[in-house]
């Protein structure tokens, strides 16, 4: 496949911090090193396949890293986790305070550089997906030791926490581009809205150590009282007492001896069938969008059919 | 297969074997086709069109001009037995709303009226009232329907329609069918009543048409700029009390206002819990229920005064309408259990919190538990009387 021409990515400057900040850039030189940059790439990549320069394409990486990695060091400390990658959790390593003041500081920084861009429409909808991320992080805080929650309302959190980052990331190049059909744009977010329901199933789907080749903690959600849209999804149907047993399993063999082997094989089974035709949605909304992309911008659809599968199979 | 069309060449890319994504500005038609289900692509192929959920509030607004429907071949569906999917239809769990009143306004009449009741005309009352209380569900999730709001989970994705239950057009029909029994009924009644027809008789009658019009199809939008919940105080209320009262005795005392009160007031207190339940969705999607507009904390609150109001009426029921001892039944049933549904309310702590859902569903339970109270009472006071007769005759 031809691979589209992509500029050397810097998401991190010491330069583009004030150096008399103690530990700042300490701070963010932690943060950086270790991540995948896997929301800086995608957008890279769609940026590059329809025609935007490098500024361009520097701009929009850099924007969805700042945003990402910001919501990471707010989530770790309203989330009380104390590992993040590996490593010891900024608010533990350095300060509560220097945390929060330094999420606070990259969201800043995406303001001044989207600013000196130009484009007002880019500024607004990235506006809008910082207010959607922080809204899906209100939201979720409060479902925490919510045993009653719904598919539904998990759906609509994911959408606004984890979705609005895919959906950015594929509406972002356009906006940057002036390219605002609403049309095109309807398109974009059903993509990315199902992009980051796979993800977050996905994500769900490795606490119970599905796929979990990344070797993530087992059971971590529902062992700090959240129940993740798997948890949720195997417990369709089962009666409080079962469910009870369940919550309060040490280990994975211990959940699925309460909730039964067999019905936790079935509900796998469901799971996937019923995110595989997420996917097969996915892949309708990717050929309506070969309509509103020129000749020389279709390989864009090829690049991200293979999403799905790595997003939702975790495989490469 | 790939659904084709003649004019395939000009049409928007794509249709998969499954989903179809039609525009609204530019495939008008054959959408219009989708949703009621007549479409003759469905019906050769004996498949129904079930609207794909979206997470988009703004679906609400008709601001996505774009549908994606499911494909599916009927004999893929899952389907419960016909009678099973239309009671699911019928929404018979809702009905307690009109039977309550209505029911226990005629036992209210048979212990004070002076005349003995016309026992076709009790029958022509709730039979008439029953099918225009379905027509309105049935009316309401058509139209729902065909403006897209069923795509979205909050609102209607578990309703028979989405689920692919029954086709658009057969929804339609049985909303015209109900419609023309309640209005066949209620012209067996004005006609029993012509003589006591007068201007505020016919001037409510036709402000309750509106009402119900409104309610059911949603022309205007006004359910959701906060007229939804006064209409439903009073549809439910001291207009079925106050009509049922004038269609059986020609009359309409004070009393029989009053006795709407409590029932108006349950309706109000259901229909805030489920756009309380809604609150997030609505809000996105600029709708202006009363929870959207006041907010989370507030719309706890307004439930509160709600329980508050709902306990005053059955005391003012019971002080100035239906003075009698059997009538504590339903004050001491109602005050039970609101008591759990208003601390439910105040232990929910999210817009996606879980013990949201269902609340109306709770609601509904209660106003049933209401309604048997009021029925059970009537009984006791019927028995009674009987017994005494008895004793004394």
């Amino acid at each position: 496949m031809h691979e589209p021409k992509l500029p050397s990515l810097k998401i991190y400057s010491a330069q583009d911090f004030p150096a008399y900040l103690p530990k700042l850039n300490q701070l963010f030189d932690d943060l950086f090193r270790d991540g995948k940059g896997f929301r800086s790439k995608l957008v890279a990549r769609v940026a590059a396949r329809v025609g935007a320069d490098d500024r361009c394409i520097q701009l929009l990486a850099q924007t969805i890293e700042f945003i990402h990695n910001a919501s990471l060091l707010h989530d770790d400390l309203i989330d009380r986790s104390v590992l993040r990658r590996g490593k010891p959790a900024a608010w533990t390593k350095y300060t509560p305070e220097y945390a929060v003041l330094a999420g606070d500081y990259l969201l800043a920084r995406v303001m001044v550089n989207l600013s000196g861009y130009g484009n007002v429409r880019l500024i607004q909808y990235t506006a809008e997906m910082i207010s959607d991320l922080l809204e899906g992080e209100w939201i979720q805080d409060s479902l925490v030791g919510d045993h009653a929650v719904t598919a539904a309302q998990l759906d609509r959190v994911h959408n606004l926490k984890t979705g609005s980052l895919f959906k950015w990331c594929l509406r972002s190049p356009f906006h940057a581009l002036k390219r605002d059909d609403p049309h095109l744009h309807e398109v974009l977010e059903n993509c990315g809205i199902i992009l980051g329901l796979l993800f977050q199933r996905s994500d769900d789907l490795l606490d119970f150590d599905v796929r979990n080749h990344e070797g993530k903690a087992v059971l971590g959600d529902l062992k700090s009282g959240y129940m993740n849209s798997f948890t949720v999804f195997v417990f369709e149907g089962l009666d409080e007492g079962v469910k009870s047993r369940a919550r309060a399993a040490q280990s994975l063999g211990e959940f699925k001896r309460a909730v039964g082997e067999s019905h936790f094989d079935e509900r796998l089974a469901a799971f996937d069938a019923m995110n595989l035709k997420q996917i097969e949605l996915y892949a309708h909304n990717l050929q309506r969008l070969r309509s509103h992309l020129a000749a020389s911008e279709q390989m864009l659809i090829e690049d991200l059919s293979r999403l799905s599968e790595i997003l939702y199979w975790r495989k490469a | 297969m790939i659904l084709k069309s003649e004019t395939d060449a000009v049409r928007p890319q794509q249709t998969s074997a499954r989903f179809v994504t039609l525009r609204q500005d530019q495939e008008a038609a054959r959408l219009r086709g989708f949703l009621r289900g007549d479409a003759q692509e469905l019906l050769e192929r004996d498949a129904v069109a079930k609207p794909v959920t979206t997470l988009q509030a703004g679906a609400l607004r008709a601001q996505t001009a774009e549908w994606t429907f499911e494909i599916v071949q009927l004999a893929e569906l899952r389907r419960d037995p016909w009678w099973r999917r239309a009671l699911r239809a019928l929404r018979p769990e809702t009905w307690v709303l009109s039977l309550a009143p209505v029911l226990s306004t005629l036992g209210w009449l048979a212990a004070t009226s002076a005349e003995p009741l016309s026992a076709w005309r009790a029958l022509a009352a709730v039979i008439g009232v029953i099918a225009l209380h379905a027509a309105m569900n049935l009316f309401g999730d058509y139209h729902d329907h065909m403006r897209g709001w069923d795509r979205v989970p909050e609102r209607g994705a578990d309703r028979v329609l989405a689920r692919g239950d029954f086709r658009g057009f057969e929804i339609l029909r049985a909303a015209w069918a109900s419609a023309g029994l309640a209005a066949l009924c209620g012209a067996l009644l004005l006609v029993a009543n012509f003589a006591h027809i007068t201007w505020k008789a016919a001037l409510l009658l036709v402000m309750v048409l509106a009402v119900v019009l409104e309610f059911g199809i949603n022309r205007w939008g006004l359910k959701y700029r906060g007229l939804g919940e006064l209409a439903a105080w009073f549809f439910f209320g001291p207009w079925l009390t106050g009509g049922l009262s004038w269609a059986l005795t020609g009359s309409i005392p004070w009393s029989a206002w009053v006795m709407g009160l409590p029932f108006g007031t349950m309706a109000l207190l259901i229909l805030h819990l489920r756009n309380f339940e809604r609150i997030m969705i609505d809000s996105q999607a600029g709708l202006g229920t009363w929870p959207a507009r006041a907010g989370f904390e507030a719309s706890k609150k307004f439930t509160w005064f709600c329980a508050i109001a709902l306990m005053a009426s059955l005391a003012a029921l019971l002080v100035f309408a239906d003075p009698s001892p059997e009538r504590f039944l339903p004050v001491l049933a109602t005050s039970l259990g609101l008591g759990p549904l208003v601390g439910v309310v105040r232990s929910v702590r999210s817009p996606s919190g879980g013990e949201l859902h269902g609340l109306s569903q709770r609601g509904l339970r209660l106003a049933w538990a209401m309604a048997l109270s009021f029925w059970v009472s009537d009984v006791i006071r019927l028995w009674g009387s009987a017994v005494l007769a008895r004793i004394f005759s």
